[in-house]
């Protein structure tokens, strides 16, 4: 059997007002990966969810779920995604059973099913044994039941929008750990400006900048095509560093661009590698001790970033 | 669709909306054979001041009619009360974005509004019925039992249709608006307009306004035919209400 894509949209639009939020967004997520959609607050990944979810009307473009269209108003493709809001409110008279039952029983599920399958997913995200009112809940715990309920009607697209955001630590671990389990059974496509939520459970990424995808595919694909080839250089003694940044800082005859920046206090990024040899000729002239030498990672942070400033 | 129902009633009996909706209808009830049965008594306490200023009192003589004046004068309390409750029925649920998940769940829009619509005039023809009009009529039967009343239950299913009217207004202006305040403020204003129509004397049989006059029936002063096209009017203006309501709020943005 081929891979086949969860969803695909191409040629998005969509303008409130005077401002033009998403202007032609292109995005593929194939099947039984956990996609990362990574942007900054307001770059419209929000928009883009809630047009794929029918919430929002689009001004060009078209949104595919499970090769059908999706369309806004009562969007029959709705049946093949469970949806996770960044704020996800409930009926707060309900225990998360009886909320289940009441989202089980509007998706049509047959009532045995809805029993064993809730019974299930409040297990997976563990809230099995929460007998109260969803009233009292800590946004953590509605984060939580947020998912229990996306997954209960076993959807083929998991949309999760930020659903970490707004979470303490452990909080948020745990919220990617019931992520990372749903994976077996589903596609996630989750949005979020956390990078490093990002790297510990993303197989793919996209990042949406001013509207547009600037960059998307895996995540040792991202990392490698930015793979920066900078060294950091940290020194012994700190007066070493001033006195390398007063020789190399300025680059040769104030032509070239500063080869030397200071990262952080005794510690100096070196951008250009082929003046690498110089510099250590220099310091071993000079017996400047060096405590640490080695090649820069990108992190998703330094990409994420060089790929908004263009 | 039955299970946005059974939302709907568990929200009504778990919040206590429902309880206090029942407290202040039979308070209602209550209310109009109470004022009737105690009118003599006031006047008794009053007679002297009023005579002071040079009024004569002479016999006050209440019966089961005095109560039914009752009923219609106090009838808009119970619509009003239905009306501040229904007015957050869709816009509370706009507010909190709990309509999101359902509808992302598969539920379509129409029967989400059919339920709300369903609810609400159910609400409203239960209370209405059983404890404004049970209450007064229980208590009107039990003190003035000779007495005999025509017509009554015509006039008392007219207001009810009001009721219903307005509630229709309601509802239709839950679909556009973003909270209840709007809600309110749109229902006012149509309530207003129809309001100065109704001086015009050539369009009174038409307005819904005339259904509010049941106590003329019951004492004679208008016939059967003269509600005929008000009913229809009203009958009409909810069925058009409920499908434009239904047009709009399947474009609306949740």
């Amino acid at each position: 059997m081929h891979k086949m894509n969860v969803l695909e949209i191409s040629g998005l639009e969509k303008r409130f007002g005077e401002k033009q939020v998403l202007r032609g967004v292109e995005l593929t997520v194939p099947e039984k990966k956990v996609y990362g959609f990574v942007g900054r607050n307001g770059a419209g990944k929000t928009t883009t969810m809630k047009i794929t979810l029918g919430l929002l009307e689009a001004d060009a473009g078209t949104v595919k779920v499970c090769g059908e269209s999706a369309h806004y108003g009562n969007t029959k493709t709705n049946r093949f995604i469970g949806y996770l809001p960044d704020v996800p409110e409930y009926y707060s008279f309900m225990t998360p059973m009886e909320y289940l039952k009441f989202c089980g029983e509007i998706t049509g599920l047959p009532a045995k099913e809805i029993k064993t399958r809730s019974e299930e997913m409040l297990r997976l995200v563990g809230l099995g044994e929460e007998k109260r009112r969803i009233k009292g809940f800590s946004r953590g715990m509605k984060q939580r039941l947020g998912i229990a309920q996306a997954l209960l009607g076993r959807p083929k697209l998991l949309i999760c929008d930020e659903p970490t955001s707004a979470l303490d630590p452990l909080g948020r671990k745990e919220i990617l750990d019931v992520l990372v389990a749903a994976k077996e059974e589903t596609t996630i496509l989750f949005s979020t400006h956390v990078l490093s939520d990002v790297e510990h459970i993303c197989d793919e990424m996209a990042l949406l900048n001013d509207g547009k995808i600037v960059m998307q595919g895996s995540i040792e694909d991202v990392k490698k095509k930015r793979r920066s080839n900078a060294m950091e250089i940290e020194l012994e003694k700190a007066s070493d560093a001033e006195e390398m940044l007063r020789v190399f800082g300025k680059g040769q005859q104030n032509k070239e661009p500063q080869m030397l920046t200071v990262l952080r206090p005794g510690t100096l990024l070196l951008g250009e590698p082929s003046m690498q040899p110089e510099i250590l000729r220099y310091m071993a002239d000079h017996e400047i001790a060096f405590a640490r030498m080695e090649k820069r990672e990108a992190t998703l942070e330094d990409i994420f970033l060089e790929a908004i400033k263009e | 669709m039955r299970a946005f129902l059974k939302k709907e009633w568990m929200e009504m009996t778990r919040t206590g909306k429902l309880l206090i909706l029942c407290i202040l209808f039979i308070m209602f009830g209550i209310m109009n054979p109470a004022i009737a049965k105690l009118t003599p008594w006031i006047m008794e306490m009053m007679k002297e001041s009023i005579e002071e200023s040079g009024f004569v009192i002479g016999k006050v003589t209440v019966n089961a009619m005095t109560s039914w004046t009752q009923y219609y004068k106090n009838a808009f309390m119970p619509v009003l009360v239905i009306v501040l409750m229904s007015s957050g029925v869709l816009t509370n649920e706009y507010q909190s974005g709990t309509l999101v998940q359902v509808v992302t769940k598969g539920l379509s829009r129409r029967k989400i509004l059919l339920s709300k619509m369903i609810s609400v005039y159910c609400t409203w023809t239960v209370l209405y019925m059983a404890l404004y009009f049970g209450v007064t009529y229980v208590y009107t039967i039990y003190f003035w039992s000779e007495d005999k009343v025509e017509d009554l239950f015509a006039g008392i299913i007219f207001y009810w249709l009001m009721g219903m009217f307005i509630l229709a207004l309601v509802l239709l202006f839950s679909t556009i608006a973003n909270n209840g305040g709007q809600v309110l403020m749109g229902t006012g204003i149509v309530y207003m307009v129809l309001f100065f129509l109704n001086y015009v004397p050539k369009l009174q049989k038409f307005l819904p306004f005339r259904l509010m006059d049941g106590l003329q029936l019951t004492m004679g002063s208008l016939k059967m035919e003269d509600f005929i096209p008000a009913l229809i009017t009203s009958s009409v203006s909810i069925v058009v209400c409920g499908m434009i309501s239904i047009v709009l709020f399947d474009k609306r943005r949740l």
